[in-house]
């Protein structure tokens, strides 16, 4: 139900918000406002709070470590993000692991499926589906709640 | 046709090969959020009955010494467009394979459905009072909202409303479009034997609706649910039914049966590890019976009562613990299943769909019968270190479930003795290994054995069934 999503959003950002208060709250505000989201912006604030890049890490940063992941590199010349691409970054960046499909194909629309049946994704896990900056930031708490790397130690 | 459909197929393939690497360009047009999928299922089973001859079949018990193939294949579409819509489109298609060894014959049954078609949308309002609502036209999936007695697809509509404290759903859709191989109602005699007039392509003409109000939080995480159901039958308009006030009890025909029912549902958790349900459905309407001499129409009042609590321990191998009780009343002066009411009220609960295979044997209509059940699983590997994840989910499951009938009216079963006085029906023993369990593939098997009542059961058909059942399923 998409209802449900206005509901856990909020939800979702203040989990998100208390565990990686030490991100650039900046970055925060920049996505937030952003209908589409943008890949580069997007991808700077998953790999940091999954600590793969340094918070002073920057868009070229970004580029290196998208170009230098075998499974990545595939975003790297992308400029928006859409529902296939930001879960298979939260994948791989998380380290989560998937089924059948998703180990041989490394895929975003495998990525989608199988963060929709761990509960990540409540609507249609379509990868075509045009991403949000609120729900990159509503999918991003998620993982760092699935993953236990959002626990205030 | 067989090029046709190999040319289907085909193109089918190509299209899923073309999207499991997909990653689209930048598309100059406004991406859409479209999807589709496949899943493929494959069961094997055989069954080894001590004694019998399985030349008959009653529904709730499979026939004796079969081997069985069970092949679907479903396949889905959903296209989102305008943010807030939705258009669904779904099928399956089933291949069943029976082999008797004693006939040496194969029989094939090929099944299939229209799944969804449907259009839908949703909308997030975000008010003080309504918070959102949404609605489906079209064929679209029911479930009615307590469980266990409509399982089927619908031609019709739903619409729900999400208010602060509480949500309304109304659904109502015609059945009779459904194909009449996958027909899951068993209401009536209409309805098993579907008389040979066109309607023996289609399902049940019947017209099934449901109003329901949930509030998920009355007090203390606890949930409470009402909802009337109803059905009505149409088979009057299709095929010859028996006519009330007439006293010819040999026309062969079947009767007319309307069901409201009245439930109510409360769930949620006791303390850390468990966690409750508590239903029941009171069943009202009125069904054709031959009472003294003549068919009248008979008012039916008759209830399910059901209780489930689970224990979850995560800490010990994720075991789970499961007790379940389950009540369908009956009816001591029924002299058949079906319409065979013969003096006052109707009191056979009737569930509209009997689809659920809770066991791997002996799964009865729920009607007339008392069931208990224990389960127990746990996952002896998932805390293992160095495991590979796809074995992760590894599980073992015993099941134990036994059965008494209600009263001593008639049970639609094959191998009963209808002189039996007996309430005694048998106890399954289902012992279950998910060899994997992952969100797109599972593979197991499952090992069960029926011990039916030596007091009820007929002396050549009382004696126990084992089967030993092989799965997979694949979604793509």
């Amino acid at each position: 139900m998409n209802i449900k999503k206005y509901l856990l959003i909020p939800m979702f950002m203040a989990v998100f918000l208390f565990s990686v208060s030490a991100q650039s709250n900046e970055l925060i505000d920049q996505i937030i406002t952003q209908d589409s989201a943008r890949l580069d912006t997007a991808s700077l604030i998953i790999l940091q709070a999954a600590e793969l890049l340094p918070l002073d890490a920057n868009y070229d940063d970004v580029f290196d470590f998208l170009q230098n992941n075998k499974n990545l590199k595939r975003l790297a010349k992308k400029e928006t993000i859409n529902q296939g691409r930001l879960s298979l970054l939260i994948m791989i960046s998380f380290d989560i692991n998937g089924g059948v499909m998703y180990c041989i194909t490394k895929s975003p629309r495998y990525a989608a499926r199988e963060i929709k049946s761990l509960g990540g994704i409540i609507e249609n896990a379509s990868p075509y589906k045009v991403v949000s900056g609120q729900e990159v930031i509503s999918l991003l708490s998620w993982a760092l709640d699935y993953t236990g790397k959002g626990d205030i130690e | 046709m067989r090029k046709l459909l190999s040319s289907v197929f085909l193109c089918l393939f190509l299209l899923l090969g073309l999207n499991l690497f997909a990653d689209e360009g930048e598309k100059k047009h406004k991406p859409t959020n479209a999807d589709f999928g496949f899943l493929f299922l494959n069961e094997t089973s055989y069954l080894n009955e001590a004694s019998g001859n399985g030349t008959e079949m009653g529904v709730g018990l499979t026939p004796a010494h079969q081997a069985r193939q069970r092949n679907i294949i479903a396949a889905w579409l959903e296209l989102g467009f305008l943010t807030n819509y939705n258009f669904s489109l779904g099928g399956h298609f089933q291949m069943a394979v029976n082999y008797s060894p004693y006939e040496g014959k194969y029989a094939f049954t090929p099944t299939g459905n229209l799944d969804s078609l449907n259009f839908s949308g949703f909308y997030g309002l975000n008010r003080d009072i309504l918070k959102g609502s949404s609605f489906t036209l079209g064929r679209f999936y029911f479930n009615d909202s307590l469980g266990g007695i409509a399982s089927l697809p619908l031609d019709g509509f739903k619409t729900s409303f999400l208010f602060e404290t509480f949500d309304i759903s109304i659904a109502s859709g015609y059945t009779g479009l459904l194909l009449g191989l996958s027909n899951p109602i068993t209401l009536s005699f209409n309805d098993m034997t579907r008389k040979p007039n066109f309607s023996q392509y289609l399902g049940s003409q019947r017209l099934i609706g449901e109003f329901k109000i949930s509030a998920p939080d009355v007090f203390q995480n606890q949930k409470l649910d009402f909802n009337i159901l109803f059905q009505k039958d149409f088979w009057e308009f299709f095929t010859d039914v028996n006519e009330i006030g007439s006293n010819d009890a040999s026309t062969g025909n079947g009767g007319i049966i309307d069901t409201v029912y009245f439930g109510a549902k409360l769930s949620g958790n006791i303390g850390t590890y468990f966690s409750y349900s508590l239903n029941s459905y009171l069943s009202s309407g009125q069904v054709t019976s031959f009472v003294r001499g003549e068919y009248i129409k008979s008012p039916i009042l008759a209830g399910l009562v059901g209780a489930n609590v689970q224990g979850y321990f995560p800490q010990a191998l994720r075991s789970r613990l499961n007790f379940n009780f389950k009540y369908a009343s009956g009816d001591s002066d029924y002299n058949n299943f079906f319409e065979g009411n013969t003096e006052s009220y109707a009191g056979y609960f009737m569930p509209i769909t009997t689809n659920q295979r809770e066991m791997l044997i002996f799964n009865p209509i729920v009607s007339n019968i008392t069931s208990f059940k224990l389960a127990y699983s746990f996952k002896p590997l998932y805390d293992l270190e160095d495991i590979h994840h796809l074995v992760k989910n590894f599980t073992l499951q015993f099941i134990v479930k036994s059965f008494v009938k209600s009263s001593k009216g008639p049970l639609l079963v094959d191998g009963i003795d209808a002189d039996s006085d007996s309430v005694y029906v048998g106890t399954e023993m289902n012992f279950d290994v998910l060899l994997l369990s992952l969100s797109d593939f599972n593979l197991g098997f499952q090992l069960g054995s029926f011990i039916p009542g030596k007091d009820l059961f007929l002396e050549t058909r009382n004696k126990p069934k084992t089967q030993l059942r092989l799965y997979f399923a694949l979604q793509l």
